[in-house]
């Protein structure tokens, strides 16, 4: 083969990171790694998470987004050549908000396609810091056990994604990604239990 | 030691390489010309594009000429492009009636609306090798009869056998409302299987198989015998985009096919004689002219709706395995080092054998 | 007059003068990106793709390929084996194909390679986190060997009604006296699904269990990938009576480095005597250099 000109664009490059990063994130879950991309996005602070959903959305899946409003909704929808779905229908669906009950209601895939469950990105205030919520985490990926501070998440959404994984193989999985691009990953196969009060 | 650990493989990867390449230059260094690979091997170019998956008869003479003659590998060739190439656009649906027809014959009725028209075939000639062409000489056209040439506006309006037979009530209508096609090149199949997943199956499969396949069926090892071919055309259809500024539907080119329709009745018959019997129609559209093919994946269509029966109308084991590239890529990668592999197997044998030969010896024994 | 790809403002095509990096659409990429990580979250599971054709032949290592391409970038660093070797001509070719469209670094070394594309053999070194084993796969189905239809073993997985490969295990032992499958032998992923680990040997199916590297399953023509994320518990079938054993070279040592502990080639020399070789030749060439 003789050398040609290899085209790399911004975009391209940036994608490949973002999924590197969540592929490491979802493969150790309670490991936080980092999504670098800051797209143009309307919700401030909510750009890498944004970049994250760039990275894995196209014309070939649906999208929902939570929170923000039908501005931002379209914004995603554009940028991503996705085309908007109610998001319990989604494939993908971004939550700008906290979403607590809603994730009982996201696709759960079924026995024979479980790949079909959804994937939510969560844009949270913080990982890792302080007086967030304290969740233990456990099942492949992680050694032992791993703990994870979130801050942003509710005790409401974290009981309705455990019932959400309740009977595998069918489930959602959740990338959780704070404003400085933070990025923890939770699979189905995570269990994940808080630590009371 | 006296060994000589394995190394060299890139060198030896572009010597081969080399060496094929060169085999097919002449004196010269040039290939054959493609351009007379084009129009004096027409036929092999439509069956690389048909198995290519992908309309563009330059293509196909480039990877036939660099292929030097081998079809499945010319396929390959073209299924590698095709993947690089972008989706620009989806074709609207085309009603086939809008056929420039080159070649119609209707073996269901003896005449019919429009008339048998022979056009290009090989079917009646007699298959002489005719050693003039090694000569080198200008071929003699065959003199004794004159082909009548007719301009568009003349052409006989073809009937389509299947409209007379729906308007007798014995063919279903189509059906108002499609389903959106599935793309088997973007999702696999899944079983069961769509129609539109089978015919775009068929519609890409390697010739040979189909054939068999077919042929097999008519022997018996499909759910029914076969049916009889209502019509079989040949000519030019219209490809139409909606234009990405104004979302008129525009035609962008012609692209040739030849098109099968075939009729069959089958034997599992509901006893309910509440309905009327009628007939159902087995459909096969490929790229180029390639009969054989079509009319093989008219009469798979039928044998795999129906489903019953011997292999030809299993749908799994017949989508699976008519795939050209897929099955001469696997059949061939046994080519390939397998001596990881081979030492377990080989350490199991070894282990057994010694285990079988100690136990035949007589008790008592010791070695 | 302006060309239809003009009008809908489509990419560069590869192939006439310039590739996207790493050959493969940023369509193809996602899909196979997306498929990836519904892999993570489903252990074993295999995940349809839309598998795309490669300049190299189906059944030569396409779904390796679409994987290591798609999830490749910059400051990568890949190792390309085949049987464990990196010399081998079908690794040389995958390698140049990965080289020629992406620019990215190579290496021999196990330890150095951030992804490393194997067919049929894992490193004898253990991988570390951060590294990525992307095995070629030629028969994703575990259950191929008792079952040919797809539509069939797609139920028993989602049932995860898995007896006949217990069956088939028994009736081995019934005419031959032991568990004889040899290289791609099931294994069952996080309790739940059964799975091809593809041809590599016994003696590499403990590396899979409880890993600290990600391992990708690509098969391009059957058009599936799976994935065993690390700390994942991978268990081979068997029976308490006949347990799992892997390969065994007691009386060989690699003719080149000394090495005992390892999966061996055997090699036929010209005299008609058989020696024994590393058959990781990157681990072989480490051990020699280091006894320099």
């Amino acid at each position: 083969m003789t050398t040609q000109t290899i085209i790399f664009t911004p975009a391209a490059r940036q994608a490949q990171a973002d999924f590197r990063a969540a592929l490491e994130a979802l493969a150790r879950p309670g490991t936080a790694t980092q999504v670098s991309g800051t797209p143009a996005f309307p919700v401030s602070g909510a750009e890498h998470a944004y970049s994250l959903l760039l990275a894995l959305a196209d014309q070939e899946v649906t999208i929902g987004v939570l929170g923000g409003g039908e501005t931002v909704a379209r914004f995603a929808s554009l940028g991503t050549g996705s085309r908007i779905a109610p998001w319990e229908r989604a494939g993908y669906v971004l939550c700008l908000d906290d979403p607590g009950a809603a994730l009982r209601e996201l696709q759960r895939g079924d026995i024979e396609t479980p790949e079909l469950g959804a994937t939510a990105i969560i844009f949270v205030e913080a990982l890792g810091i302080a007086g967030g919520l304290m969740l233990t985490l456990s099942g492949p990926g992680i050694a032992s056990f791993a703990r994870v501070s979130v801050s942003g998440l509710s005790r409401a959404t974290i009981a309705a994604r455990n019932e959400a994984c309740a009977v595998y193989p069918q489930g959602i999985d959740l990338f959780l990604i704070d404003s400085a691009g933070a990025c923890i990953g939770m699979p189905r196969t995570t269990t994940v239990t808080l630590e009371a009060d | 030691m006296g060994y000589t650990a394995m190394k060299g493989g890139l060198d030896a990867i572009k010597s081969a390489e080399r060496l094929v390449v060169e085999r097919g230059l002449d004196s010269e260094g040039r290939t054959i010309e493609t351009a007379r690979v084009a129009s004096g091997m027409s036929l092999g170019v439509d069956r690389v594009m048909s198995e290519g998956g992908l309309y563009d008869p330059s293509a196909a003479a480039v990877a036939l000429v660099q292929a030097e003659g081998d079809l499945h590998e010319a396929s390959f060739m073209v299924r590698a492009y095709r993947s690089t190439l972008p989706r620009v656009a989806y074709s609207l649906p085309t009603n086939t009636s809008e056929m420039r027809v080159l070649r119609r014959i209707t073996p269901a009725f003896q005449s019919a609306p429009g008339g048998q028209l022979l056009g290009e075939t090989r079917d009646f000639s007699q298959r002489l090798l005719d050693w003039r062409i090694a000569g080198g000489e200008p071929t003699a056209v065959p003199s004794d009869a004159t082909p009548t040439h007719l301009p568009d506006s003349e052409l006989p309006k073809f009937t389509r056998i299947a409209d007379l037979l729906r308007g007798e009530g014995l063919l279903p209508e189509p059906l108002e409302e499609s389903v959106e096609p599935d793309d088997i090149t973007r999702a696999p199949i899944v079983f069961p299987a769509s129609r539109s997943a089978k015919l775009q199956t068929l519609a890409r499969g390697e010739t040979g198989s189909i054939v068999a396949f077919g042929y097999s069926a008519m022997r018996g090892y499909g759910a029914f015998v076969h049916g009889t071919i209502a019509e079989l055309r040949v000519g030019m259809i219209p490809l139409r985009i909606r234009h990405p500024y104004t979302g008129q539907p525009v035609t962008v080119g012609e692209v040739k096919v030849s098109e099968c329709e075939e009729f069959t009745i089958s034997p599992h018959r509901k006893s309910d004689v509440a309905d009327v019997e009628k007939f159902a129609l087995g459909y096969g559209l490929v790229f180029g002219q390639n009969e054989r093919k079509a009319i093989a994946m008219a009469m798979l269509d039928r044998q795999l709706a129906d489903g019953v029966g011997g292999l030809a109308a299993q749908e799994e084991f017949v989508l699976m395995h008519i795939d050209g590239i897929e099955a001469t890529g696997f059949v061939e990668h046994l080519k390939l080092p397998h001596y990881v592999e081979f030492q377990s197997i080989l350490q199991g044998m070894r282990r057994r054998r010694d285990r079988d030969l100690a136990a035949a010896e007589p008790a008592g024994a010791l070695s | 007059m302006t060309s239809i790809a003009e009008l809908t403002g489509s990419n560069v095509s590869a192939g006439r003068g310039a590739y996207n990096f790493a050959f493969l659409d940023e369509a193809t990429k996602r899909e196979v990106r997306r498929a990836i990580l519904k892999g993570v979250a489903l252990p074993g599971h295999q995940i349809p793709f839309g598998s795309r054709e490669m300049p190299v032949a189906r059944g030569w290592g396409t779904g390796g390929i679409q994987v290591t391409l798609s999830i490749l970038g910059p400051d990568d660093c890949v190792k390309v084996i085949d049987q464990g070797a990196d010399e081998g001509v079908n690794a040389w070719n995958i390698r140049r194909l990965i080289t020629d469209t992406s620019g990215v670094a190579t290496t021999v070394d196990s330890g150095e390679a951030t992804i490393i594309q194997t067919r049929h053999r894992i490193p004898e070194a253990p991988l570390a986190e951060g590294q990525v084993l992307v095995l070629q796969v030629p028969m994703p189905e575990p259950l191929r060997m008792v079952e040919p239809s797809e539509r069939k073993t797609r139920e028993m997985h989602g049932q995860a009604d898995y007896g006949r490969a217990w069956v088939h295990l028994y009736e081995d032992i019934v005419s031959r006296g032991e568990i004889s499958h040899t290289t791609g032998y099931p294994v069952m992923v996080a309790g739940r699904y059964l799975l091809s680990p593809t041809p590599i040997p016994r003696w590499d199916i403990p590396k899979l269990n409880m890993a600290d590297c990600i391992f990708l399953f690509g098969a391009g023509r059957e058009k599936r990938i799976y994935v065993i994320p690390p700390h994942t518990r991978v268990e081979p079938i068997d029976f308490e009576d006949y347990p799992f054993y892997v390969e065994k070279f007691p009386d060989q040592r690699c003719a080149k480095c000394g090495a005992v502990d390892v999966y061996m080639n055997e090699l036929v020399l010209e005299s008609g005597e058989h020696v024994y070789t590393c058959s990781d030749s990157g681990y072989c060439d480490n051990r020699t250099a280091e006894a320099k």
